[in-house]
This record gives structure tokens, C-alpha cells and sequence, in this order.
């Protein structure tokens, strides 16, 4: 909006200048915690209270905590099969979906799992793992994060083939394509940015997710997940390590985010090849 | 020629709609068909039943006197050129061209001359290496023609090919459409609502009406001697005027006169119309007493069209007004100014009576 704009002559000086205090603040309150978080993971004295100097010290701390690294592995073990699960599902769930009759019924159903919340999720997935007498681990993990990250996975796919001219399957098939090679060669293809944001963002809710692992995890030590580690250290305060950590998750989901998002974009320039 | 495809009491629904309500046809080796209707009447249908990718609910479809519908798409010997194009947007202009080769196995260094040589017979050669997004509307057209023909297939189905062109360049590739259907020998099957587009290209034409054949034919016959009403009024313009047969011609509703026309075997008394072509009247200056063979009328308005000069003459009595088209070379032209009385006539031969 340009100042010549008919808005902008009508909101005055005094107003844009409130405007533009107020988005200060809001930036302010949104990213302000974080900023202390990070800086605070650097602080060699380990207080919150005061400045002691710049050091790596309390991420080597964690580099060196057995239970901290098992986590991670474990973490990293559940994301990875959560990740080829939904992505796979997501995919298939989406080009099943723009295929058929456009039903609002089903589309509906597909987004259930991402607006359920997932205290309630949590409960009837571990409720649902009881009434089958399953045995409560990681592979449990794998299952219960599937069931709501598929649905995002599906969505981010959809929105791919949003824009798809569904006539070059057909004129794959003209050419003398099976269904198999005009998959393989025309539609993943053509799809592959859209089924790769949706590993990412698969990746990142899988890591990020806590309630639903922590139900799904069973009793035993042996199926804790990063973040599962994080909030049992926390009961014992908010230590300078657990801002390492948080500042290190944060770093991962940060790229994995941008990366999505690089290529969830319009098909066309840059992305599009 | 001889015949390629057999079409016989093929019929196809959607649901409550009927798309084809009983087609039989005959697509003849080497010719190049149009199909030609209004949109819904049928002819895309038709075409993607050829194609494959719809199965008609009863009637036989026969190519070389074999069975076509039971053949899979993507082994039938027919290519399309979609109407979208459907350009591979993530392959070279050469990978697009060389796919279906690919299909057939062709391989090396074969299939990269096929290809390069597909390319050639639509001069595109210098942009093998680009991404169809870079390439004009013109290009992609092109691109998409080179790759349905790569595979020489015995039936080349043209969707609307030209709808998306600009004008200039849509009368260029007609003449290229032609050319090519020449060179290759390939039978061509395109489907178009524009008649100039079919009486131009086509050597016959169906023009479909509501799932049937409303006409079969060259241009020349559908347009000299429509079958009916519905093909007199889609081809070209022609002036309708509504009656009954009698001996020597139409009676015509409000005018209680007999206007000239070739029978064509109606008994008298059914319920006809008259159709006369715009350049078949002849019109001259008349005095508004004057009675004898033409229909008096009133000029309401002329367009100049350089070559040619359009008059509508209100005749009292007819619905709608009589359009004439004059050479500019006829003598009399200064005489034809709005509001003067003319009178039109024709040659009985050159009016026909057509049914409802």
C-alpha cells in the first residue's frame, strides 16, 4: 500500500504510527522467550539470572549424557518410520481423494485427525492398544503419530495436485503407458515436490510430538523419545542443558519447516522442476 | 479408400444424460474427418471412446475389422493431441516427443533420431532441450503434435487442436494441419464446434446434433445441400422461412404465396422450411406497386464488408428479415441505401425445403 492509497490518507499519521508500536510488541511477546532461550543455552554460568560469559559448554554436557543421546536415537528411529508411514499413506490417501467423486463427507473425515485434540487422541489410541492387548513401545509411537500425521501429509499432497492437469496421465496411457510406468514417470514425478514437503513436515511433527508418544509409550525407559526426556528432566527446573536441547530442536524443525515450504511452492518457477 | 473403423449403434450415457444416442460411421484410411457440432452434442465423447478412455454401453467399434473396444488404451494404434496439450511439464521438449517411443521400446541411438525427426516435420528442433513452460502457445501445439505422430499411429485424434490459438495463428496451423495429414498418410479424426475450422480442413465432416449424426459428408455437400434444418442453420448463414411443401415450393406462413424451391420429394402439405443462401438472392430496385416474381421488401440495413455488402431486407409477412449478400462489383449497388424497396428473388434450384 502506497501512501497515496485511499486507506492509508484515511487512517492519518497518528494511527499508522500506533499500528506499527503495537506490531512491535506483538514480536516482541511472540519471539522474545525464544531469543532468551537460545541465549541462555550459551550462558557459562548457567544461571537465568545473570551473564557469565559465551560457552558451548552445556551442549557438550548433553553430547556426553547416554540417556539423552538414547532418546535422540529413539526419536530419530520413530520420526524416520513415521515419516516413510505418512508419506506413503498421505500420498496414496491424496491421489485416492482428487481421483474420485469430490465428497465433502470424506474430506471431512480426512481432517478429523488434525483438529481432534490430541489429549483426546492420545487417550483413545492407548484406550484403543489396551482393548487389543498390544504390548506398549515404539512401534506403538510409530502407529499413533501415523494416524494424525498421514492427515497432514494427505493435505500438503492434495494441495499439489490441486493445480495437476489430470490429462497427462491420460495421455501417458495414450502413448502406450501402463498404470505402473505412468506413476512412476509422469505423476510421482510430477508430484515429487509436494510428496517431499510432506516427509518434512511428517519428519517435524513426529520429532515436536509429545502427548500422543507419551501415552502411546508404555511404561518401560527404554521407548522415551527426545521430547519425552525433556519433560522428565524439566521436573527437576528448567537447567541451562534443557535450553540447549530446546534451542537444538528448534534449529531442526526451523530447516525442516523452511524446507517444506520451499517445496510446497507453486509449481512453475525455481520449484517446479 | 478403404475403411478403417467401423462405428455401428454405438451409444454411451452418463448417468440420466446421453451423450451418444446411436452413432454409425465410417472413418475412412487416410482421409481427414471432422467431427463438427455444438458443444455437448456428443463429439468429444466419441473421440475419447476412440481413444480408450471411455467404454461405450452398446455398439461395435472395429479397426482393420478387429475389435477396438475390448483393446486397451494404451495398446491401440491411435494417438491423441489433447486439447490442454497435456505437455509432461517435468521433460524436455525431446523427452515429451521421445515417451511413447520409449514405450515401444525403441531405444539408443533409433530413438533419439525418431524423436529429433518428429521434431522436424513441426520445425522445432532448436528448442529440443527446453521445458514446455518456456515455450509459446504456438510451440506447445506443436510439441503435442510431434508427439502423437512419433508413433505413426494408423488414427490421430485432434481435440479441438486450434481452440487455443490465437486467430493469426490458428489459420497458419490449419494449413500445417493439412500439410502434415498429407505428408504422413496418417488418418486424422479432429473434433471442432468452430465449421469454419471443418469445411476448411476436412475432406468429411459429421455434424452432430444432441448424440446422432445430424449430417454426413463433404463441406461442399453440407453446405449446398443440408440434410435438415439443424444443419442448414449451423453452416454458414441462411435465411429460413417457415411454411408447408406445395407444388413448386414453400407456401409460406403470412405471405399466402408459393416461394420457389426444389421440392426434394416432400408431399405437399407437410411442414417445411424454405432455406436460401444469403449469396443466392438476387436483389434489385423496385417501386413499392410493382408486383411480379421477387418478394417486395424494404432495406433496414447495410454492412459494408468490402467485398461484399450485407442487406437486410424486411419483407412484410416473414418472421425475420431476408439476408442477402451482394458482390460489390453488381451495378445497382448505390441504389441499395437503407429504406429503399427492393425486390429479392433466386433461382428455384438454388432454394431447398427442408423438414423440422
Amino acid at each position: 500500500m502506497t501512501d497515496a492509497s485511499p486507506l492509508a490518507r484515511l487512517q492519518g499519521r497518528g494511527t499508522r504510527r500506533l499500528l506499527r508500536a503495537h506490531a512491535l510488541v506483538i514480536y516482541l511477546f511472540l519471539y522474545g522467550p525464544i531469543v532468551t532461550l537460545i541465549v541462555l543455552s550459551f550462558n557459562a554460568g548457567g544461571m537465568p539470572t545473570a551473564w557469565t560469559g559465551f560457552s558451548f559448554k552445556w551442549y557438550g554436557a548433553l553430547i556426553q549424557n547416554p540417556e539423552i543421546l538414547k532418546s535422540v536415537a529413539n526419536s530419530l528411529l520413530v520420526a524416520l518410520a513415521v515419516t516413510l508411514i505418512s508419506t506413503a499413506g498421505g500420498t496414496l490417501l491424496a491421489l485416492g481423494l482428487e481421483r474420485g467423486r469430490p465428497s465433502t463427507l470424506l474430506d471431512s473425515f480426512v481432517m478429523v485427525p488434525m483438529i481432534i485434540p490430541d489429549i483426546v487422541l492420545a487417550i483413545a489410541l492407548l484406550s484403543f492398544y489396551t482393548l487389543l492387548q498390544f504390548t506398549l513401545g515404539l512401534y506403538t509411537i510409530v502407529l499413533s503419530q501415523s494416524v494424525f500425521v498421514i492427515a497432514f501429509a494427505a493435505a500438503v499432497v492434495r494441495t499439489r495436485l490441486r493445480n495437476f492437469d489430470r490429462s497427462v496421465i491420460e495421455a501417458s496411457i495414450d502413448l502406450g503407458a501402463g498404470a505402473w510406468t505412468t506413476f512412476r514417470r509422469v505423476t510421482l514425478p510430477i508430484i515429487l515436490p509436494g510428496v517431499i514437503a510432506a516427509a518434512l513436515l511428517s519428519f517435524t511433527l513426529s520429532i515436536d510430538d509429545f502427548v500422543i508418544a507419551y501415552f502411546s509409550a508404555g511404561a518401560g525407559s527404554g521407548s522415551t523419545t527426545f521430547p519425552m526426556k525433556i519433560y522428565a528432566m524439566i521436573r527437576f527446573g528448567v537447567t541451562p542443558e534443557i535450553n540447549a536441547i530446546a534451542t537444538l530442536l528448534l534449529l531442526v524443525s526451523f530447516t525442516l519447516m523452511l524446507l517444506a515450504q520451499r517445496f510446497s511452492r507453486e509449481p512453475g518457477r525455481g520449484a517446479g522442476a | 479408400m478403404t475403411g478403417l473403423i467401423q462405428i455401428a449403434a454405438v451409444e454411451k450415457s452418463f448417468g440420466p444424460v446421453v451423450a451418444l444416442a446411436g452413432i454409425d460411421l465410417e472413418i475412412r484410411e487416410n482421409e481427414f474427418f471432422a467431427l463438427l457440432g455444438p458443444s455437448g452434442c456428443g463429439k468429444t465423447t466419441l473421440l475419447r471412446i476412440l481413444a480408450g478412455f471411455e467404454t461405450p454401453d452398446r455398439g461395435r467399434i472395429a479397426l482393420d475389422g478387429s475389435d477396438l473396444v475390448a483393446m486397451p488404451a494404451n495398446r491401440r494404434p491411435i494417438n491423441m493431441m489433447f486439447q490442454s496439450y497435456a505437455l509432461f511439464p517435468h521433460m524436455t521438449v525431446e523427452g515429451n516427443v521421445a515417451y511413447g517411443l520409449e514405450m515401444e521400446g525403441v531405444r539408443g541411438a533409433e530413438l533419439k533420431r525418431r524423436a529429433a525427426e518428429a521434431l522436424a516435420m513441426v520445425q522445432l528442433e532448436d528448442v529440443a532441450r527446453r521445458k514446455p513452460h518456456l515455450l509459446s502457445g504456438g510451440q506447445r501445439q506443436r510439441v503435442a503434435l510431434a508427439r502423437a505422430l512419433v508413433k505413426r499411429p494408423r488414427l490421430l485424434l485432434l481435440d479441438e487442436p486450434l481452440a487455443a490459438l490465437d486467430k493469426k495463428l490458428r489459420d497458419q496451423m490449419r494449413l500445417e494441419l493439412k500439410r502434415l495429414q498429407h505428408e504422413t498418410g496418417i488418418t486424422f479424426l479432429i473434433v471442432t464446434h468452430d465449421q469454419e475450422e471443418a469445411l476448411v480442413m476436412a475432406d468429411r465432416i459429421a455434424l452432430m446434433n444432441q448424440g446422432r449424426i445430424a449430417q454426413l459428408g463433404s463441406p461442399r455437400a453440407l453446405y449446398e445441400e443440408p440434410a435438415n434444418r439443424f444443419v442448414a442453420d449451423f453452416i454458414g448463414l441462411m435465411n429460413l422461412i417457415e411454411g408447408k411443401a406445395a407444388p413448386g415450393g414453400l407456401a409460406a406462413e403470412g405471405l399466402g404465396r408459393v416461394l420457389p424451391a426444389a421440392e426434394g420429394g416432400l408431399p405437399a402439405g407437410t411442414p417445411a422450411s424454405l432455406a436460401i443462401r444469403p449469396e443466392r438472392i438476387r436483389v434489385r430496385p423496385a417501386t413499392p406497386t410493382a408486383s411480379g416474381e421477387g418478394l417486395a421488401g424494404r432495406v433496414e440495413s447495410v454492412a459494408y464488408l468490402g467485398q461484399d455488402l450485407i442487406l437486410h431486407v424486411r419483407v412484410a409477412g416473414l418472421k425475420r428479415p431476408l439476408v442477402a449478400r451482394l458482390g460489390a462489383g453488381q451495378e445497382s449497388l448505390p441504389e441499395m441505401t437503407e429504406g429503399a424497396t427492393v425486390a429479392c428473388e433466386w433461382t428455384k434450384e438454388r432454394a431447398r425445403l427442408l423438414t423440422n
